[in-house]
């Protein structure tokens, strides 16, 4: 099917071929980068979740390695004060004390490392739990609104934990706030949390290491992430995380 | 009082044994596992079961599940010492389901305090509760509620005291305070944070955490 007037227009042909060559290289390029975009995408949450595996990893064995180990030596040091009796030498019985005391203050350290790398309530209890274990371990006053489903995949609830946590420790830092509410509510198959606080405001996601680290896991489990803090106006920091990976 | 320790790490095991036995302890086993630990509890019938919360295979929540099955045959009969490294009190609540006392949960650096340790094994053994001072610090060292910061610098300490699981008593025994002062500042903590005082020690940790826990800012 063609009209006879193209005949007597070869230009006009070999441009529309042309043009028709042009969308199709267009497409495919568009179809490879669409490829290419899934593939990154993908690497980037496997690399994530070989992380939070990572950490876990390190969490455990600092737990039942070096920590059990510090106190299974603590406890030895004890004994060897014990067995030194009540007619020891004094000098002896107080270098074995000040060397206990100091292992429990290192195992306390190591507890606190430990569950920075990756809190153990998070896989041992669930999100909804370890929120509330972050809101108790908090300085402020914290307003916690929990009304969570079932728990979402772990890269979804290691997210939802972290950026709760940076959120909270950002508040105490910077905000000088005084009231704070965290809201964690799952709605048709999506965790959508709100952290706010009245506090100074004027904090942004590109000021921080820590925020901005948070933009990106939230991304990668294909959430979105929301800042709203005027300067004086306070801070409220949105999430939406899709609980379906 | 018979006393049976669960820690699949040995060296630690026997040093606790060693430990409790000076304290005056009748220490009639050890188990390595939750299996070997409820077919000992079974066995022995102790007084007492030092569990710790971590134990093969898996090093999460063994220990505190073998201290329900134990809790749910047994009741208060047999108390339950668990040892754990999480200062996050929701571990502990899980030992406090029941109204019956007899249960404890302590830092597992404790056990290098070994007055500290005998202590709260004695007192889960009468029947008493212990929960750890850390947990209960953590509680109160937010700016909480206001009710909260209503309080007088005595009546927090007493009402960490009574966090703790410790009587009135033994509170008064800490503070270097009569026993009559320690009543009266309960009395006035009831009130002020509107709680109801329990019949007794165990059912009043209950209290309190509970309300340590819920308490929230008031606009």
């Amino acid at each position: 099917m063609h009209d006879v007037a193209l005949l007597e227009d070869p230009g006009l042909v070999n441009a529309v071929v042309a043009a028709v060559r042009l969308t199709i290289d267009n497409d495919q390029l568009q179809a490879e980068i669409v490829d290419q975009l899934a593939e990154v995408a993908a690497s980037r949450s496997r690399i994530m979740a070989a992380g939070d595996a990572e950490r876990h990893r390190i969490e455990r064995d600092l737990h039942d390695g070096a920590q059990q180990r510090l106190v299974t030596i603590a406890l030895r040091l004890r004994l060897a004060e014990n067995r030194l009796g009540a007619d020891g030498d004094p000098h002896i019985r107080a270098v074995l004390d000040d060397a206990a005391h100091d292992l429990a203050e290192a195992i306390n350290e190591l507890r606190d490392l430990a569950r920075g790398i990756h809190p153990a309530v998070l896989t041992e209890f669930g999100l909804g739990t370890a929120l509330q274990a972050l809101v108790n371990r908090s300085p402020l006053p914290v307003d916690l609104d929990l009304q969570l489903d079932d728990d979402p995949p772990r890269a979804v609830a290691a997210t939802a934990y972290f950026a709760v946590s940076e959120a909270l420790a950002n508040i105490v830092k910077h905000a000088d706030a005084h009231a704070v509410t965290v809201r964690a509510v799952t709605v048709a198959g999506t965790i959508h949390i709100e952290v706010a606080d009245d506090g100074c405001g004027g904090a942004d996601t590109n000021s921080g290491s820590g925020l901005r680290g948070i933009a990106d896991r939230v991304a990668t489990v294909g959430g979105t992430l929301r800042l709203d803090s005027p300067v004086g106006g306070g801070t409220r920091f949105e999430l939406e995380l899709p609980c379906a990976l | 009082m018979r006393v049976v320790i669960a820690d699949d790490q040995v060296l630690l095991r026997a040093g606790l044994v060693e430990l409790l036995t000076v304290a005056g302890f009748d220490v009639v086993g050890q188990a390595g596992n939750a299996d070997e630990l409820l077919a000992l509890v079974r066995t022995t019938l102790p007084d007492v079961a030092v569990i710790d919360i971590r134990m093969p295979p898996t090093h999460t929540l063994e220990g505190l599940r073998a201290a329900q099955a134990i809790r749910a045959e047994y009741g208060s009969c047999v108390g339950i010492l668990l040892l754990s490294q999480h200062v996050e009190s929701q571990y502990a609540r899980e030992l406090l389901t029941d109204d019956a006392g007899g249960v404890g949960y302590l830092l597992k650096d404790r056990i290098l305090d070994p007055g500290e340790l005998a202590d709260a094994v004695r007192r889960v053994g009468d029947g008493g509760s212990v929960i750890d001072p850390v947990v209960i610090q953590g509680l109160l060292q937010r700016r909480t509620s206001r009710p909260l910061s209503t309080l007088t610098p005595r009546e927090r300490d007493v009402l960490a005291g009574m966090a703790e699981g410790r009587s009135n008593q033994a509170i008064a025994a800490q503070l270097y305070i009569s026993d009559k002062t320690v009543e009266a500042c309960t009395g006035r903590i009831f009130a002020k944070l509107d709680l109801h005082p329990g019949p007794d020690d165990h059912r009043r940790v209950r209290a309190v955490l509970t309300y340590l826990e819920e308490a929230r800012s008031v606009p």
